[in-house]
């Protein structure tokens, strides 16, 4: 055994020599470089067969006193074989002389002498080894290996202790190095550090950098951590399942970079013991990843304790990585920890900043005294509450804009210059400033300004005291407009009269409970003139207005009494009156404040909702019309293609046609939006309507668990309105009630009351035992498209086209549904006021439709195969004309088919038909007209005629139609639809087609809806 | 009371509400068409010239129908709008 020294002592180091080794630490070169250089150093001029060079992979760092299980990499030369592979990774552990190599000591020994145990590794075979160990501050960080398999074959040994030494100085260089480039980096990012905290950033933002910038890549100046996490003690156990119960605080991740997974882990098991173990020490504390199951790579885990003040409000965690377990490392964890703590520090810092700031301004906003902060140049900064008010008051200060305006605009202009001079005189204390100012505010208003003692060098504060209080010098005309304002939000109707019966105020809400418009009530300034205004509202004029009257002579304290209103809806207001006296005692006036029943308060919001859709009636025609015309062409189409395609692409088409059907569904709920039109009225009985209704409706139910009940008062006054409407009223609450009872399987009994209303009117109830209807819900369920079904069904409309209907008849409807369940619906009309003279209410019955169903079929039948039939289409849209054209052409009749009506009428003079289908609305010559035109000319025709409309059935057209009694389809029809009216009116059966004067409710909602079976039989 | 009267005459984007109706089975009218159109492309399958041309036409139309609804729907949002505008104008309190 020698030691290093030996090679010294004895003068063997060769100067100069090995050139290339230290060139390549200059160069950058690799470790697999260093070894080879320094194995071929070793084999000049010795006679070792074998040599051994190890090194260890990029600076890993054995801590003095560890247990010696690092691995190093290297390579082995031997003589006569070049590389041996097996032994490139060596493993610090016996059979090498373990203890003397760790302590820097070389060692030279025979084998048979020296290891008692296998012999293995690099040394098999060898009878004399040498082993140098490279030491780098006191760590091992390489071996050389010479070997002989002849025990007096001299080994080279000053030669490795001179590579040796190389090599520790090339590896102390590369530490240097990579040490200085982190430094570098770690001040570069100190200096980024530093900028976001002046610049104020969030401290989440700038822990985020500091935990990024552990696990970034040494290259790019980070550490190289597996992860790094920055945690904040919060007081109370942790609330994650994993947390340790009963534990006084726990740690709450603030930024995190690396794998996310850590951050669950930090409140239970080896990573909270080891950040409790940092806390309590004060300092690092350096854990063992193995039990951890995350830990793949990694060596070590360290917790930093971050420290602000005397407290450890948080802690660092990073997981180092195998080649990254360095004391160095360590010293760049402290360093950002120490960070950390000034950016927590900061944050406590501003936490507590801003809270007095809270605290500051909520103190000067609670103040009543009108007090100002100001600026350097004389802006406002800041003001009282009292001062706010003080602003509100003069012209041109607006409440949300006034900080930052000049101080001295408060004032009046010859003021200014005053004030200005005054504010820069300097703060209270110094020698000539004045403590007080005498000067006018805008509104001419005297007041003292005093400097307050709190006032510094770059602010002043200003306080205002008034000459007089500010109320009584506010203009009269300031304080009406504010009261006038403030009158108007009542909910109630208010009106003051003065002694003498003029109006001193009104709210909108007043005029608007008796009934007049707003522009109507400022054109009455007296009791009088209002009384003649509005007396005709009142259900009973006279009494209106003599009770009114009296009130003006003879109003006590507080009277209270209600009136009864026709207009602008029935209702019964309450009136409230109360004398003005003064202080005297002598009568000034006297206030009276309206009250309307809150259900009809409600129905008022949604009258102006009713309104509004009417309007939007006109623009629903025409929308039904643009989408109508196409939609019966897809229709046909589609339902051609399925008859005659069937087999191959049934599936396909049968969806179109369910598509559009769903789509003409649509459209034609649109058409119940009522329009802005005047409804079909005549008198009618309510009761026969109830009656008619549901003897439909039982029919419906047929085999429901619903049952229906009636229960009509006798006598009933009639109703003028129409009948068609009031019946889709009562069936679409009807089926309202049913569609809840039916999905909630709750309730069976719909009970339909119509019964005298107190105001003179009709009562209709629709009561159900049903689920009833939420509170919340309640306030929109009249709403169009409002709807709790679910999207696709049911389109919302119904409740909403029911509150329109009532609403054009001058009715009025509310919902009552309680908690328990079961829902009424009231809808109250006007009566018509005379002897119930029923009109002949056309036979309604809406089963027509159905019964219609038996009889379809083919046009041609087989019974009457007489001659051809011809028939003439006028339909200006061409697809559409082309489509009725090929359906009747399949069926074996000839069709001609125009476009232009003016030309039709000329061919029917010329060319017999057998029928004419008509367009109603075209260009130039429309249906109507060419109807006329066939009249005039006494054509035969004119008796067959059928009408296609694609307007839903304007007015316009439903009258014309009513006056001719003529047969129509309304577009988008199935091809059976059509089929079926020109079957009837070819062979006669005309009065199966539809007319108006059969088919009466227009509104049915089914009409789009044939059975399967229907169809099927038409071919 | 003013409040929620405002509430209660707020629009109902009908225009959307109808683009949203119709704009399903037009998809639906659309898709199956092409659907149809594109298979028998592929198969080379030649449908009879009456069926392709049905087929053409229903394609066309529904495009034609969509683009409608979509024209609809806006104008009927600008008109929902300048409704709303004139009702808040009304509603502003008049000083005695």
């Amino acid at each position: 055994v020698f030691t290093r020294n030996y090679a010294e002592e004895n003068g063997l180091m060769v100067q100069g020599y090995g050139g290339a080794l230290a060139k390549l630490g200059r160069t950058g070169a690799g470790h697999t470089e260093w070894v080879f250089e320094a194995i071929q150093e070793l084999k000049a001029g010795s006679d070792a067969e074998r040599i051994g060079v190890w090194l260890d992979e990029n600076g890993n760092f054995e801590e003095p006193g560890t247990p010696p299980t690092a691995v190093l990499r290297g390579e082995v030369w031997e003589e006569g074989l070049g590389g041996v592979l097996e032994w490139t990774r060596l493993t610090i552990d016996t059979p090498l002389p373990v203890v003397p190599l760790k302590e820097g000591l070389s060692c030279e020994y025979e084998l048979e002498q020296a290891c008692a145990g296998p012999i293995l590794g690099p040394q098999l075979q060898l009878r004399r080894v040498l082993w140098v160990p490279v030491i780098v501050r006191r760590a091992l960080r390489g071996l050389l290996m010479a070997g002989t398999r002849d025990k007096k074959k001299a080994l080279p040994c000053a030669e490795a202790e001179r590579v040796a030494q190389q090599l520790e100085l090339l590896l102390e260089l590369e530490d240097e190095r990579r040490l200085a480039a982190g430094r570098k980096a770690d001040m570069d990012f100190w200096l980024r550090m530093k900028r976001l905290l002046s610049e104020n950033h969030s401290a989440n933002m700038i822990l985020g950098q500091l935990a990024e910038s552990c696990t970034r890549g040494e290259s790019m100046g980070g550490v190289g951590t597996v992860f790094a996490l920055i945690g904040e003690r919060k007081a109370g156990p942790a609330t994650t399942l994993m947390s340790r119960t009963g534990a006084e605080d726990h740690l709450v991740v603030r930024a995190q970079s690396g794998d996310e997974a850590w951050a669950y882990a930090v409140n239970a098991g080896p990573l909270e013991s080891l950040w409790r173990q940092a806390i309590e020490d004060g300092r690092a504390a350096v854990g063992e990843a193995g039990p951890l199951r995350l830990a793949k790579d990694i060596s070590r885990i360290v917790a930093v304790p971050i420290e602000v003040g005397n407290a450890v409000p948080a802690v660092l965690l990073v997981a180092l990585p195998k080649n990254r377990a360095t004391l160095d490392t360590l010293d760049r964890m402290n360093w950002r920890a120490a960070l950390a703590g000034e950016v927590f520090e900061q944050e406590q810092r501003n936490h507590i900043g801003l809270q007095q700031q809270v605290w500051r301004k909520a103190l000067l906003e609670s103040s009543e005294e009108p007090a100002f902060i100001l600026d350097g140049q004389g802006l406002i900064a800041a003001m009282s509450r009292g001062a706010q008010e003080l602003l509100n008051g003069l012209n041109g200060f607006s409440p949300s804009s006034d900080e930052s305006r000049p101080f001295a605009e408060l004032f009046l202009p010859e003021c200014w210059e005053q004030v200005q001079a005054w504010l820069s005189e300097g703060p209270t204390g110094s020698t000539k400033a004045a403590e007080l100012l005498e000067v006018q505010l805008k509104d001419a208003a005297h007041v003292r300004l005093k400097r307050l003692t709190i006032s510094g060098e770059k602010f002043s504060a200003v306080a205002v005291e008034h000459a007089q209080r500010p109320s009584s010098h506010r203009p009269l005309r300031d304080t009406c407009e504010t009261l006038q304002q403030a009158i108007e939000w009542l909910e109630e109707g208010l009106v003051v009269f003065d002694e003498s019966e003029q109006i001193l105020a009104r709210n909108g809400m007043f005029l608007q409970l008796l009934g007049l418009r707003d522009e109507d009530g400022r054109k009455l300034p007296t009791l009088d003139s209002v009384i003649k205004a509005v007396a005709q509202n009142a259900a009973d004029p006279q009494q209106f207005a003599a009770d009114w009257r009296m009130l003006s002579q003879d109003c006590r304290q507080g009277t209270q009494e209600e009136l009864a209103m026709r207009r602008p809806i029935a209702q019964k207001i309450e009136r409230y009156a109360r004398p003005i006296v003064s202080a005297t005692g002598k009568k000034m006036g006297r206030v009276e404040v309206y009250r309307g029943a809150p259900a009809l308060r409600m129905f008022q919001s949604k009258m102006a909702l009713a309104e509004h859709l009417a309007s939007l009636g006109q623009r629903v025609t025409q929308i039904v019309h643009e989408l109508n015309n196409p939609l019966t062409t897809i229709l046909g189409n589609a339902q051609r293609l399925v008859n005659q395609e069937g087999h191959q692409h049934s599936l396909e088409a049968s969806q179109i046609v369910r598509e559009a059907e769903r789509a003409s569904g649509i459209v034609r709920q649109l058409l119940n939006v009522p329009r802005e039109t005047q409804s079909e009225t005549r008198l009618l009985s309510l009761t026969e309507l109830v009656e008619s209704t549901l003897e439909l409706e039982r029919r419906m139910l047929a085999g429901s668990p619903i049952h229906l009940r009636m229960e009509l008062q006798e006598g009933l006054p009639p109703v003028k309105g129409d009948y068609a409407q009031l019946q889709q009223v009562l069936l679409n609450l009807l089926q309202n009630a049913e569609q809840a009872m039916q999905e909630s399987g709750v309730g069976r009994i719909v009970t339909v009351r119509a019964a005298r209303a107190a105001a003179g009117g009709v009562q209709l109830q629709v009561q159900d035992d049903g689920p009833g209807i939420p509170e919340s819900v309640q306030s929109r369920i009249f709403d169009p498209f409002f709807t709790t079904k679910p999207a696709g069904k049911g389109t919302g409309l119904g409740l909403a086209i029911v509150s329109a209907f009532v609403r054009q008849h001058g009715g009025t409807i509310g919902v009552f549904s309680g908690a328990k369940g079961g829902t009424r619906f009231v809808v109250e009309l006007p009566s018509a006021g005379e002897e119930p003279q029923v009109a002949p209410c056309v036979q309604l019955n809406a089963g027509t439709q159905a019964a219609e169903s038996s009889h379809a079929g083919g046009i041609l039948s087989p019974a009457v195969e007489r001659r051809v039939p011809r028939i003439l289409v006028v339909e200006d849209e061409p697809t559409v004309a082309a489509l009725i054209g090929d359906v009747l052409r399949e069926e074996g009749i000839e069709v001609d088919v125009l476009t232009d009506s003016a030309k039709a009428v000329e061919l029917t003079q010329r060319v017999r038909y057998d029928l004419a289908i008509c367009d109603v609305k075209m260009p130039e010559m429309d249906g109507p007209m060419f109807f006329a035109a066939l009249e005039q000319a006494q054509s035969a025709l004119r008796e067959h005629i059928l009408f296609v409309t694609g307007d839903g059935i304007a007015p316009r057209t439903r009258e014309f139609l009513m006056q001719h009694d003529l047969p129509y389809v309304a577009k988008p029809f199935r091809v059976e639809e059509l089929c079926r009216a020109v079957n009837d009116l070819l062979w006669g059966k005309r009065r199966n087609a539809e007319s108006w004067n059969e088919r009466s409710t227009e509104t049915n909602l089914g009409t789009g809806k044939i059975n399967e079976g229907h169809r099927a039989s038409t071919h | 009371m003013r409040d929620t009267g405002r509430q209660h005459t707020e629009q109902p984007d009908f225009g959307a509400v109808l683009r949203h109706e119709l704009n399903n089975p037009l998809t639906g009218i659309l898709g199956n068409a092409e659907l149809l159109l594109a298979e028998s492309r592929r198969k080379n399958l030649r449908l009879p010239e009456q069926a392709q041309a049905r087929l053409e036409t229903i394609a066309a139309l529904a495009v034609r129908m969509r683009e409608t609804v979509r024209r609809l729907s806006d104008e009927w949002q600008a008109q929902s709008l300048r409704a709303a505008q004139d009702e808040a104008d009304a509603a502003t309190p008049t000083v005695a």
